[in-house]
């Protein structure tokens, strides 16, 4: 079956890995730009990372027939460091008109900490000022409730926004209910240890429609795995839903949020 | 919204022949490892991280069972519905989160 990986850290896969989505039926991916691994040391190594997001992975996902499209941002972590992020955030716009460019993400709270509240608030800023589709990091583990309540609160305070185009990602259980209640997206992030797996990303579904949800793999350096999402088709067969069911969540779903951005032109395979 | 997608009534029986040993595993794995951390540290009990642990464990229980499975006053009868307990994951996610802080708006000034 085609799908979409709406999150995924190409940056940090082979292109192994390509080959392999590409196999799997991946046809297209968005990659949130975030954090490296370590806090870089200026903004100049975000304008390079910046290039690497939008002419560099959309070749080498091309190769393979894969789609890419991209999202841009300074990370809730290195947001923690309001002067550098003012810098990176001042630059964004320069790559806003390139073509795989879908919004601001993945922006959000780590530590639920005021800078990176301040931080949050001026990239909703930026993306309203250029009408840009927003893709939200929650925090993990003990955090993520309060840090989920926090970027609801921070959004829904700002009637300018408009919720059928934030997606928020990284739900679990205990938030999803809160995140589509007010309107948003919500993004399913399938992953080995933390965040969600394939059964309980099934799970959800089953309790709360397939309506404006999507599962994601969010393959980066850390330890996950990039074909999670076949992995999610496979146990919705096991539990018997229908190819139609599957598609909505895995494809249309995708398609469905990122027409939203002018700069989404999706050419299905024949 | 869309209708709930609901696994095949044929397949529910099969999810749990399916999910009972890797289940009855994952039970054992708990009890192991429990035993593991009573071993190694003389206060065990008193750990609050264990403590928290063992609070959790507790909620996946539905009020109502007997603790002796051989009890016949209990066999399940007198047990909720089985729908209305089936939010496990959601309290357990709770049980380890933070408290929301309605006022962090005022505390941070913004």
């Amino acid at each position: 079956m085609d799908y979409f990986d709406p999150h995924i850290h190409m940056v940090s896969r082979t292109t192994d890995d390509y080959a392999t989505l590409a196999r799997m039926g991946c046809v297209a991916m968005s990659e949130p730009a975030f954090w490296a691994g370590f806090d870089r040391g200026s903004a100049d190594s975000f304008r390079d990372y910046f290039r690497q997001l939008t002419e560099t992975e959309p070749q080498r996902a091309a190769q393979y027939g894969i789609q890419h499209f991209t999202w841009l941002c300074i990370n809730a972590k290195e947001a923690e460091n309001v002067e550098l992020s003012r810098e990176v955030i001042a630059m964004i716009p320069e790559f806003l008109e390139k073509s795989n460019v879908l919004g601001i993400g993945e922006i959000g709270l780590n530590k639920n900490t005021k800078n990176e509240a301040i931080i949050f608030l001026e990239h909703l800023e930026l993306a309203i000022e250029h009408n840009q589709l927003i893709l939200i990091h929650t925090p993990h583990l003990e955090d993520k409730y309060q840090g989920t309540k926090m970027i609801l609160d921070m959004l829904c305070d700002d009637k300018r926004i408009e919720p059928s185009h934030v997606l928020i990602d990284h739900v679990e259980e205990h938030t999803i209910g809160p995140v589509l209640e007010k309107g948003f997206w919500a993004g399913m992030t399938l992953y080995p240890i933390s965040k969600c797996t394939p059964s309980r990303a099934v799970d959800m579904i089953e309790r709360y429609g397939t309506d404006r949800l999507m599962p994601n793999s969010a393959g980066d350096w850390g330890p996950s795995k990039p074909t999670a999402i076949p992995d999610l088709i496979f146990e919705m067969r096991k539990r018997g839903h229908s190819e139609a069911t599957i598609r909505k969540v895995v494809y249309e779903n995708p398609i469905d949020f990122f027409s939203k951005s002018p700069n989404f032109h999706f050419t299905p395979r024949h | 919204m869309s209708s709930k997608p609901t696994p095949q009534k044929s397949q529910v029986s099969k999810i749990l022949e399916e999910e009972y040993l890797p289940l009855r595993a994952k039970i054992l794995e708990l009890g192991a490892a429990l035993d593991r951390l009573e071993l190694a540290d003389t206060n065990f009990s008193k750990n609050p991280k264990v403590l928290q642990l063992l609070q959790a464990i507790k909620l996946l229980i539905p009020e109502g069972l007997s603790e002796d499975t051989n009890d016949e006053s209990s066999n399940g009868k007198n047990l909720p519905d089985g729908k209305a307990q089936a939010r496990r994951a959601e309290k357990i996610q709770l049980h380890f989160s933070r408290i929301y802080n309605e006022s962090w708006r005022k505390e941070y000034d913004i």
